[in-house]
């Protein structure tokens, strides 16, 4: 009889900020609209039926700063809310539109599911979905853990004092909208190198994650593999990703969300109708975009044209045979180890980004849901968390993990590649001269203050891995060149204005309008 | 990006720089800075170093006649300390050393400890543990290494 194996289920919820006061209708709020009614509202829908059904276990969830900001924001609310209510009209209409139809039981379907999604936004959470994240960690069902400020690539920064400002501005969030220090933290995008574990510890962190290499190559090899977390000598826990249970959920060729029963990402009403009926429902000037209505089944491998109609119930059923062989191979998997390893308590280490579930695979909600539902049932395995594991297994390796990231390759390829290396000189240039600017004004007046303060949020906004990362994959490079141009230009301005001592009272307004995130951000985070 | 893009984008510290990043282990991003540039067809010098203990072995040079620019640069061995000189009139800069990533664990050998968690992080004592079954999960030694493809050693 092998022990009680844990199971963490991590989960990494992150945009970068894109509230844009500035527009009426924004393409790219739209990423966050669409994130927080198929991920995050579904998610705490999830916590909820578990809560109400006593099923037992745990679900670890980072939450970024820029993401907290812009699910506190009251703008960003209020434009959600008028969102949810198009899609509540836009449905209705589409049930007319599809009657008798082959479309017609997945018109229903979403006329259903978005009046839902507005009730229980709107009348249920009071539009505050930050609360009901904070409800379910002290019932004790989420372990809520930070994310490093603004996502940068931390080992790409040049001075420890602005690496330690990102960690401080994830925190300083974290702790105004919780009211607690996290134990844990998640590490945008895993970059890890040696010189980023004093950061932890000096910040109290007990524990982070990497992707499986940090582990396997660390200083010693890991006589526990990825089973278990080895210990920094500076006192920080690291938990290596397990590539098999990472495998199943995200490989295109052979992972869960690829089965022809599922969703199609890539069919949307907002192009398949004709202009005419959708107009209300995109862009004001004719640009049409994903409205999150998409009729249509992965169906196999054919072109988009030839998908065929979605059946909701078909790919909730499958989503639940999916989540019970997921919870089978890891009980297989763990029996195949404990034999080697009989002697303590296994821990599987499962991380994934929270949009996975929802956004880019519809039904993964329902697919994690099953997951505890079926985990509840076996006594091989329980739902946990790294922070549950350490307080039961005291034991474990010491060692010093090796410079990874997560993503292609493991290492930073995606972020250092011919599209995006002319970006880190500039963000380099831009943190060293915070960090003289932080020094210079110890003592700042409060019109300096505010003007430091400014400067440091366009500086962490320009620090986002979601830049390079979307230069890389080449999907919305014009906004991500903008963003950097204008976060880099805004810093630039009021780096002078402190210098000179001559305010454009008007710049500064603009962008305290714009980027009006981390009311607490100090700037004296920065000074070395 | 096109090229005079990439060139506005570019700021200068207006001192000189030379910056070495890593991107895998065979493989890491340099860019520099030579402070006022070339003047009247000078050219500077990018050299790459694999630096030893008492010596330095040079892995490449490069000519440069931009007073901004950057590029790849192959590493002379994965888990190795670097570094890149710039070399300009009668200066030179190195840039910080830099331990490349490695894909094979190190050779210590495993210790254990106690930890305890706390509100403050995690506190740790040195504690004495035999590992019945060490080495049963041999650190890279597949091109990939997975907790799966260990288990099939």
């Amino acid at each position: 009889m092998t022990s009680q194996a844990h199971l963490s289920i991590v989960l990494h919820a992150h945009l970068p900020f894109i509230r844009h006061p500035e527009h009426d209708y924004h393409l790219e709020e739209l990423w966050f609209y669409e994130a927080m009614h198929e991920t995050y509202l579904p998610l705490l829908q999830v916590l909820d039926r578990l809560d109400e059904d006593e099923v037992e276990g745990k679900l670890t969830l980072s939450l970024s700063a820029p993401l907290l900001a812009m699910m506190g924001d009251y703008l960003l609310r209020e434009r959600f809310i008028e969102h949810l209510e198009r899609l509540v009209e836009f449905s209705a209409e589409d049930v007319d539109r599809t009657a008798g139809g082959d479309f017609e039981e997945v018109a229903l379907y979403y006329r259903e599911r978005f009046r839902g999604l507005r009730d229980y936004f709107v009348d249920h959470l009071g539009g505050d979905v930050i609360s009901a994240f904070a409800d379910h960690a002290e019932s004790g069902r989420l372990d809520l853990i930070t994310c490093v400020g603004t996502h940068p690539i931390l080992p790409f920064m040049e001075t420890e004092a602005a690496q330690r400002a990102q960690i401080r501005v994830g925190l300083d969030h974290f702790q105004a909208c919780f009211g607690f220090h996290p134990s844990g933290i998640w590490i945008a995008e895993c970059a890890f190198s040696p010189e980023v574990d004093r950061l932890l510890t000096d910040q109290d962190i007990a524990y982070t994650f990497l992707e499986e290499v940090g582990i396997t190559c660390a200083d010693s090899a890991p006589v526990y593999g990825t089973y278990g977390p080895v210990i920094s000598a500076n006192g920080v826990a690291y938990f290596g990703r397990d590539q098999y249970a990472g495998s199943q959920v995200w490989s295109a060729d052979h992972g869960y969300p690829g089965d022809h029963v599922y969703r199609e990402f890539y069919r949307d009403r907002g192009y398949d109708l004709p202009l005419e009926e959708v107009a209300d429902y995109i862009h004001p000037d004719g640009i049409r975009h994903d409205t999150g209505l998409k009729y249509h089944r992965i169906t196999g491998d054919v072109a988009l044209d030839d998908k065929a109609p979605y059946h909701p119930e078909g790919a909730a059923q499958r989503a639940k045979d999916h989540a019970r062989h997921f919870v089978d191979s890891r009980i297989n998997q763990v029996q195949v180890v404990a034999d080697a390893l009989e002697e303590r308590p296994l821990h599987i280490t499962c991380p994934y980004d929270a949009e996975l579930f929802g956004h880019w695979w519809f039904e993964g909600p329902l697919f994690l849901e099953e997951v505890f539902r079926a985990a509840n049932k076996r006594d091989e395995l329980k739902l946990s968390s790294p922070a549950t594991y350490l307080g039961e297994v005291n034991v474990h390796q010491q060692t010093t993990p090796a410079t990874t990231t997560w993503g292609k390759d493991s290492y930073f390829s995606v972020w250092l590649d011919d599209v995006n290396a002319w970006i880190y000189r500039n963000l380099r240039n831009a943190e060293v001269k915070m960090v003289e600017l932080a020094e210079r004004f110890a003592d700042a007046d409060d019109t300096q203050r505010r003007l430091l303060a400014q400067a440091a949020r366009e500086l962490v906004l320009a620090q986002a891995s979601d830049w390079p990362f979307i230069l890389e994959t080449g999907t919305t490079v014009e906004y991500a060149q903008q963003r950097l141009r204008e976060h880099l230009q805004g810093f630039e301005d009021l780096a002078q204005m402190l210098e000179s001592g001559q305010i454009d009272e008007e710049r500064v307004a603009e962008l305290e309008g714009r980027d009006n995130l981390f009311p607490e951000i100090e700037p004296a985070h920065w000074a070395p | 990006m096109k090229d005079e893009l990439r060139e506005a984008a570019m700021s200068r510290r207006g001192t000189a720089q030379v910056v070495l990043l890593p991107r895998d282990p065979e493989a890491g991003y340099v860019y520099w800075e030579w402070p006022d540039g070339p003047k009247h067809g000078e050219s500077g010098r990018l050299t790459l170093y694999l630096q030893g203990e008492a010596q330095r072995h040079e892995i490449a040079s490069f000519e440069i006649r931009e007073e901004c620019g950057g590029r790849f640069v192959q590493f002379g061995r994965p888990g190795a300390v670097h570094v890149c000189e710039l070399q300009w009139g009668e200066e030179s800069l190195d840039s910080a050393p830099l331990k490349a990533p490695r894909r094979e664990s190190g050779d210590d050998k495993p210790k254990f400890v106690r930890v305890e968690l706390s509100h403050r992080g995690l506190r740790t004592e040195p504690a004495e543990h035999e590992h019945a079954v060490y080495g049963r999960f041999p650190a890279a030694s597949i091109s990939a290494p997975s907790s799966r493809g260990s288990l099939q050693e």
